[in-house]
């Protein structure tokens, strides 16, 4: 029975990470390009409420920001044959700074952001994530501390990142539409939106209290699936 | 022993008085609305501008201890130096805290202006009522003022991140131009007098307009003081010429 359990458990872990990377970092079918479709929550838009993030929130935030970032892309991109063709990180990485890469970056940063969270996030990491993390801070409480306080002191508009980078686990930020899609070697884990926009209904200028409920929500398995 | 003299060294020694979180201007919370949300003047104010103030008298306070005399007394002044003052404080203070002179300056002379930019829509007889130089020179930069306030509200509708669009005086060439500054810098420290402004950070309009920037935009400017933009082109005019007595320009 104990060896049906650890079967069951271990094969329900793969399914999921395979769920997670099929799903593909845009959240919209795989190497798709121009004209994108509209980016999907992966939950419902009140999934995260008992956790501190209302639905309010996420329908604005998605319904308004997310889409509206495709929709700006798709018409920035009607009289640009020469980059049709390219999918969102191949955008990501080619263009320079300017409006075709703020809404391509802020696409992929926000389907990352709601696969950061679940419903029933929260909690701890195991396994290998707890013991990265563990390497690199210490504690999973120490990590938690530091990230935080990146979080809270991140000036104007951005995200926290962790990020995996020669093998190690670290904390990145990134200022407005920035994304580590654009530094080589670096592989994301896990973000957190820090644009005011992210909890201005729910929390005004309390970006802390924010930070506390991300923290709620915050999807280990998702991060564990993204780990190279 | 004598108090007072050791008071007043200690004074000088730390720098002067505390920077005090000015009112709202000749308007209560809920004068703004309906084109400014009482909540949103609220929290903007006792929140948001607070903060920003308390911060900078922090910053202010090591700043002075660190590297006293350095400093001037008037914020503005500090804005207007940044760059000299900054380098003269490199070797005495730490990045982290140059960074939080710089945001918190910034975010206190920034709102400053803007709540000291606005007045109830029904204290104004007309729409631009107070314009008057200032009324000439926009016309003649931009054909008109309903021009100018399109090219400024395209400005600001199209804004990106966190930040501010302004209307300044660039002192040396004496020319009327819309610029934009992201986070909480302002202009100052380019040589470009601040006429008025609008924050664009998405605390300023997002309980009211979400992410429409262009609604917020037209409320904005049924609040704008058209009275003080005047009186701040006529004292930007004044710093010019202090600063540019032999100016090329003889327009005004």
């Amino acid at each position: 029975l104990h060896c049906c359990s650890l079967l069951l458990t271990s094969v329900t872990n793969m399914i999921r990470q395979a769920v997670f990377r099929g799903l593909n970092r845009t959240g919209v079918r795989s190497a798709s390009s121009f004209p994108f479709e509209m980016p999907t929550l992966p939950y419902a838009v009140d999934a995260l409420q008992k956790n501190g993030i209302s639905d309010q929130t996420l329908g604005t935030h998605h319904g308004k920001h997310h889409c509206g970032y495709v929709t700006k892309l798709n018409a920035a991109l009607e009289s640009k044959k020469d980059l049709q063709a390219q999918t969102m990180e191949q955008l990501i990485t080619s263009q320079p700074a300017g409006p075709i890469f703020n809404c391509a970056a802020q696409t992929w940063n926000h389907t990352f952001y709601w696969n950061s969270m679940a419903p029933g996030g929260g909690g701890s990491p195991t396994g290998k994530l707890k013991d990265a993390i563990e390497a690199q801070w210490g504690s999973v409480d120490k990590f938690k501390e530091e990230f935080s306080a990146r979080a809270a002191g991140h000036f104007g508009s951005g995200w926290v990142w962790l990020v995996q980078q020669d093998g190690k686990l670290a904390i990145m930020d990134t200022h407005d539409a920035g994304c580590p899609l654009t530094t080589s070697g670096v592989t994301p884990l896990l973000t957190c939106d820090v644009w005011e926009h992210a909890y201005y209904i729910d929390y005004r200028q309390d970006r802390p209290s924010y930070i506390k409920s991300w923290w709620a929500c915050v999807n280990w398995d998702f991060a564990a699936a993204n780990m190279a | 022993m004598e108090m007072a003299p050791l008071f007043f060294l200690l004074l000088v020694a730390f720098g002067t008085a505390e920077i005090t979180l000015p009112d709202l201007p000749g308007y209560g919370y809920s004068d703004l609305e309906p084109f400014m949300d009482e909540a949103t003047v609220r929290v903007h104010h006792d929140g948001h501008f607070a903060a920003y103030t308390n911060k900078l008298n922090d910053a202010l306070e090591e700043i002075n201890t660190l590297s006293p005399g350095t400093l001037p007394e008037d914020p503005v002044d500090m804005a207007r130096n940044y760059n000299i003052l900054v380098n003269r404080l490199r070797k005495k203070v730490t990045q982290p805290l140059v960074i939080k002179f710089r945001n918190n300056l910034g975010g206190y002379l920034a709102h400053d202006l803007f709540f000291r930019g606005l007045t109830p829509a029904k204290a104004k007889p007309t729409e631009y009522s107070g314009l008057q130089t200032l009324g000439t020179a926009l016309k003649k930069s931009w054909g008109s003022l309903e021009d100018f306030k399109e090219k400024f509200l395209d400005e600001s509708s199209k804004f990106f991140g966190s930040g501010w669009v302004w209307l300044v005086l660039e002192l040396k060439s004496g020319e009327l131009m819309i610029m934009q500054t992201k986070d909480q810098d302002t202009p100052y420290s380019a040589g470009l007098e601040p006429i008025m402004c609008i924050d664009m950070w998405e605390h300023a309009f997002y309980l009211k307009h979400k992410n429409d920037k262009q609604g917020w935009g037209q409320d904005f400017w049924r609040l704008v003081n058209w009275e003080q933009a005047e009186l701040r082109y006529l004292a930007a005019q004044e710093k010019r010429a202090e600063k540019y007595p032999v100016a090329g320009d003889g327009d005004l």
